[in-house]
């Protein structure tokens, strides 16, 4: 009896937390991708909290996310935030001649053939997604609407001060 | 009038010149595009993006064709509501 | 007197050509696109025409886009009023074709002068919810010295949660005040300078428009629209006039005929319109852009009609530009339209119910041919030129052919 006990505690505990929504447990997908210089795969930033931008070249609104980006890799490098954009150009040409007008001062990874947007179900562009330290897909954010820059920036801070 | 006859043949050598790249565009086209049907992603959209690929690209030229041809011709409208292209936000 | 080329109706342009969302969608991400351009029509000894035509689009908010169109025009020269000249100049119209031909004498009523400027206002306003409804708003207003314009559109568009379909809705009222230069409106059939002045023409234009637009491929963006329309009250032209004739031998037709009278024409009091239009463009593998549209029209006036409407785009380095464009339009005679009331008819039963010897509602065949050249700065603007060659041909009126040449200059100025 006192076995059983021990079990079902901490079983319905974790089922309280999953469906709590104070934790989802939904892992963010991996993946391994060209870089700058060298691969860039998502387990490497275990331990780091995440913002993971997928942009093109022809995405609008991204003119108006990169300054911001920025501002967020600067401000919060030294407490663990990486900034990761994936590129999803089909030539990267055309992502090469948008960073020349608008640079993107944070890790740049490309996939030209789409396959990590279909893992992370992306149904616009841009879409952005926070990580935490431990891996979990915590939120989504679908397009970039400046208005809602101060509300990101308060998600990440959050992550970034949970241990 | 001489003037617009040497128009009209200007203008006829260019269509020819690009004739025959229209007659391969044209039959290319019909292939690629009325019966190559995908369900295209959101990030695959940037031809669609482009400013060129809008139905109405250039606002102020249809504006004036319509006008133009509404105050000759007895048929009128047709065009009108849009949508589709970008994946954008 | 003037002409009914001046019925350039702006209101009733505003929901069906005006393309909204997708010319709105061209302002995303900047904040305001200005574009301006100037345009001269000239026809071949007929009518000119100057028009300035300057649009604004702004991103208001996150979610609401305003647009705002100015149309100044200026129109002069002389255009065929209907009427056969006085007696003792004829032709013979005995050829299907029509290649009779007929030249006007000085003075004749046959060919009307004129002049009017006209400026036209629309406001458009397009709200975004939850990034695939949209709705927009539309009002337009456009004066001149003889015809005033006034109208109202709504539209709806609705993407499917992939963005591969848009549906959309729209339906629009237009409201029109005709009358001549010197005031109100002629009596029917009354005898030219004749007759009772009535009171100014009303009439109302109800438009509905059902459309989809469908991504087909990376490449090739699809779009189908039905329309129907409804026009009532006066849709006579006030300036437009018909002639009786007399055939001068009237056993040989060829022989020509005489005029004998001239009336003001007459026209139904309603009608109802209807078109499916579709078109397309696709980038071909050689990077180039094509949009291919057709439209089939038909209305209770008897009037069917094809167009169609084909563009190349050669794009090139640095921006620039060739754009080669062909346009193909025929329609059939408005079952009211006669080149003149013939003597004999008009002995036995007197005026035809209606009647109009309105060339734009004869039997015709179009095709115009052009270019446009231009350069587009990436983020900053697009500049481009055109030059278009239109010809008319007329199967039963008195002049044969219009030809028309149109130059267009227009600049787009994109600000953060």
């Amino acid at each position: 009896m006192s076995v059983s006990f021990k079990l079902v505690l901490p079983a319905l505990f974790s089922v309280f937390l999953i469906y709590s929504g104070h934790v989802k447990a939904e892992k963010a997908p991996g993946f391994t991708l060209a870089g700058d210089n060298g691969k860039i795969s998502l387990q490497k930033y275990r331990g780091k909290v995440v913002y993971l931008d997928f942009w093109a070249s022809w995405c609008v609104p991204c003119r108006k996310s990169f300054p911001w980006m920025n501002e967020m890799q600067a401000k919060y490098k030294s407490k663990g935030l990486v900034v990761l954009g994936i590129n999803l150009d089909e030539s990267k040409s055309d992502a090469k001649n948008f960073l020349k007008q608008i640079p993107g001062n944070f890790t740049m990874a490309y996939d030209p053939n789409g396959v990590t947007p279909g893992k992370y179900k992306v149904e616009v562009m841009p879409t952005s997604y926070l990580i935490d330290r431990r891996g979990n897909l915590v939120h989504t954010h679908r397009g970039f609407k400046k208005s809602k820059a101060d509300k990101m920036e308060a998600e990440i801070q959050a992550l970034l001060n949970k241990k | 009038m001489k003037k617009n006859l040497t128009i009209h043949g200007i203008l006829a050598c260019l269509l020819l010149l690009t004739g025959c790249s229209t007659m391969k565009d044209v039959s290319n086209a019909v292939t690629d595009s009325l019966f190559s049907y995908e369900k295209v992603k959101p990030w695959q959209k940037g031809e669609l993006a482009k400013e060129d690929m809008q139905l109405v690209d250039d606002g102020v030229m249809t504006y004036a064709d319509d006008h133009i041809y509404f105050s000759k011709e007895a048929a009128t409208g047709g065009k009108g509501v849009g949508g589709g292209g970008c994946g954008c936000n | 007197m003037k002409s009914i080329q001046k019925k350039l109706a702006l209101a009733s342009c505003t929901l069906l050509s005006h393309g909204l969302p997708n010319t709105v969608q061209a302002a995303e991400g900047e904040d305001w696109a200005v574009d301006g351009s100037l345009l001269h029509y000239a026809e071949e000894d007929r009518i000119t025409v100057n028009k300035f035509i300057g649009t604004l689009v702004t991103n208001v908010s996150e979610a609401d886009k305003v647009k705002v169109d100015l149309v100044y025009d200026t129109m002069s020269g002389s255009t065929p009023s209907g009427a056969l000249d006085g007696a003792g100049s004829f032709a013979t119209i005995s050829t299907p074709s029509g290649a009779g031909g007929f030249s006007a004498s000085s003075g004749s009523t046959s060919v009307a002068d004129f002049e009017d400027t006209r400026l036209g206002v629309s406001v458009d306003w397009e709200h975004t919810k939850k990034r695939v409804h949209r709705i927009n708003y539309g009002s337009s207003i456009s004066v001149e010295k003889d015809f005033t314009s006034f109208g109202l559109n709504t539209n709806y568009a609705q993407d499917t949660s992939s963005r591969i379909v848009t549906y959309s809705a729209g339906i629009a009222a237009t409201f029109d005040s005709v009358r001549r230069s010197t005031g109100g409106t002629p009596e029917p059939f009354a005898e030219y300078g004749q007759g009772l002045t009535l009171e100014e023409g009303a009439r109302v234009t109800w438009d509905t428009i059902f459309g989809v637009t469908r991504v087909l491929n990376r490449r090739t963006l699809g779009q189908i629209n039905f329309s129907t329309g409804l026009n009532d009250g006066y849709l006579t032209d006030p300036y437009k006039l018909i002639s009786r004739t007399v055939l001068l031998d009237p056993l040989d037709p060829s022989q020509g005929f005489d005029e004998t009278a001239t009336y003001y024409e007459n026209r139904p009091s309603s009608r109802q319109r209807s078109s499916v239009y579709m078109s397309m463009s696709h980038t071909t593998r050689n990077d180039n852009v094509m949009h291919l549209s057709y439209r089939y029209y038909w209305d209770d006036w008897d009037v069917i009609s094809n167009t169609l409407d084909y563009r190349l785009k050669f794009r090139y380095e640095g921006g620039f530009f060739i754009e080669p464009h062909f346009r193909y339009y025929d329609q059939t005679a408005a079952n009211f339209y006669m080149f003149s009331i013939p003597q004999e008819t008009f002995l036995l039963t007197g005026f035809p119910e209606y009647a109009s010897a309105d060339y734009r509602l004869d039997q015709t065949e179009s095709t115009t041919v052009g270019i446009n050249i231009g350069k587009t700065f990436p983020g900053e603007g697009k500049l481009r030129v055109r030059i278009e060659q239109v010809e008319w041909t007329y199967e039963n009126s008195l002049f044969d052919t219009n030809k028309a040449l149109v130059v267009q200059l227009s600049y787009k100025k994109l600000f953060e």
